[in-house]
């Protein structure tokens, strides 16, 4: 049996432009209006139809992905990631201060912790009266740690600040474009409350720094700390999923992978340190990029909320 | 609906399809014979803003048909898509006195 005709056959590559959905729907007849509408004896489509299928299949997908980010599950997702960052950082700066309290433990330059993580838990306390002024405030903490950034840099930055920045960015949109921490409450469950703590206790207690020559009783080797990064926040991610509605889950653990990815590379780049490797890989400076892009991302969205909360 | 101007591609396929049911290449045909010639849409913008109108209920699908072993889909003008037809006609006709008094003003000037 014959199969397709070469300039089906091309017609249709031309058609994974377009979401699957729109394929399903209109592949077949979109074929043949394209062939009805092409000369006799063409074996190759022409170039303004193959340009047209190709934007066209760019703007269905661009109107899908709009449709997919102005659903309803993604306002719960951003109102629960306004609690769930602070929440975990708040846990994980506890048990730093804890120890800390100690003094044989006690070292300094601990303020570069804090200072990032405080930045974090203020706006949603804030955001409980005031959720545009919270956002603001966050955007505020966001630009500062980015003049830090900047005014420190020199080839490389790092990944631990990247994510700080990253976070409070994400913050920024999560206050902005949600109805804020008391809807997160509402979503929440006690057992999501249990999960976003024990992951910031997990992170608080890894990060316990030791006096002694290591300092840090976990030097691991590269893989076995990413073995132990990846089962944390495969943990965590699980914990997520059973304890919140699954949509709401799955779009909270997009929004926190943002945070996640470069403080993962931090972790990964410190155990390498740690385990003598002397030649770790630093975090690119091309992390700018994603973050400049986030910035105007968190900066539109305030600015539309606050449009909005001024037409109504 | 929006007061924003409709999209000249939108207003056409809604004409070709005030005038009953047409299938997607019918429907290009007819674009093409409504605007002599000037704006010829062709399968992925057809396709796109098919499904854009059907998504704001615009038009409906009226029929399928199977001819020469592939579908054929006739799409017609929903009750609602009709009425934003007339009032984009009369924004456009409203809009093209103005234009037309001041013209003539200026001519008699």
């Amino acid at each position: 049996m014959n199969g397709p005709l070469p300039l089906e056959r091309r017609y249709r590559r031309l058609l994974i432009a377009f979401p699957a959905g729109h394929r399903r729907e209109y592949g077949e007849e979109m074929v043949g209006v394209l062939l009805a509408s092409t000369p006799q004896g063409r074996r190759r489509p022409k170039l303004a139809d193959a340009l047209d299928l190709v934007t066209g299949g760019l703007r269905a997908r661009f109107r899908a992905l709009s449709a997919g980010l102005s659903d309803a599950n993604w306002p719960d997702a951003l109102a629960v990631c306004s609690v769930a960052l602070p929440v975990t950082l708040l846990a994980a700066l506890a048990v730093n201060y804890v120890w800390n309290l100690v003094p044989a433990f006690a070292l300094a330059g601990l303020s570069d912790f804090y200072l990032p993580s405080l930045a974090l838990v203020l706006p949603p306390l804030v955001a409980l009266r005031y959720r545009r002024t919270a956002a603001m405030v966050a955007l505020a903490a966001a630009a500062w740690f980015w003049f830090l950034l900047l005014s420190q840099l020199t080839v490389w930055i790092d990944g631990l600040e990247a994510s700080y920045c990253v976070a409070l960015l994400i913050q920024v949109i999560a206050l902005a474009g949600s109805p804020g921490p008391r809807r997160a409450a509402a979503v929440m469950t006690w057992k999501t409350w249990l999960v976003l703590c024990a992951a910031g206790l997990a992170m608080g207690v890894a990060s316990i720094p030791y006096p002694g020559a290591s300092m840090y009783p976990w030097a691991l080797l590269t893989w076995q700390a990413a073995a132990v990064v990846l089962a944390f926040l495969a943990a965590v991610g699980a914990g997520l999923v059973l304890t919140l509605p699954k949509p709401v889950a799955l779009r909270l653990l997009v929004l926190v992978a943002i945070p996640a990815v470069p403080g993962a590379v931090w972790v990964l780049q410190f155990a390498s340190a740690m385990a003598g490797n002397t030649t770790q890989v630093p975090f690119p400076v091309l992390a700018f990029l994603p973050m400049l892009v986030l910035a105007c991302v968190s900066a539109v969205t305030l600015w539309r909320a606050r449009h909005k909360s001024q037409k109504a | 609906m929006t007061n924003q101007a409709m999209q000249e591609p939108t207003f056409l396929i809604l004409t070709a399809l005030a005038a009953g049911s047409q299938h997607g290449y019918g429907i290009m045909t007819d674009v093409a014979r409504i605007s002599g010639d000037r704006v010829k849409l062709r399968a992925g913008t057809l396709y796109a803003a098919l499904d854009r109108l059907r998504s704001e209920h615009l038009i409906d699908v009226d029929r399928e048909e199977v001819v020469d072993g592939r579908l054929r889909r006739y799409y017609l003008l929903t009750p609602s898509g009709a009425e934003a037809l007339a009032a984009e006609t009369a924004r456009m006709r409203a809009n093209a006195a103005v234009a037309t008094r001041r013209l003539r003003r200026l001519a008699g000037a």
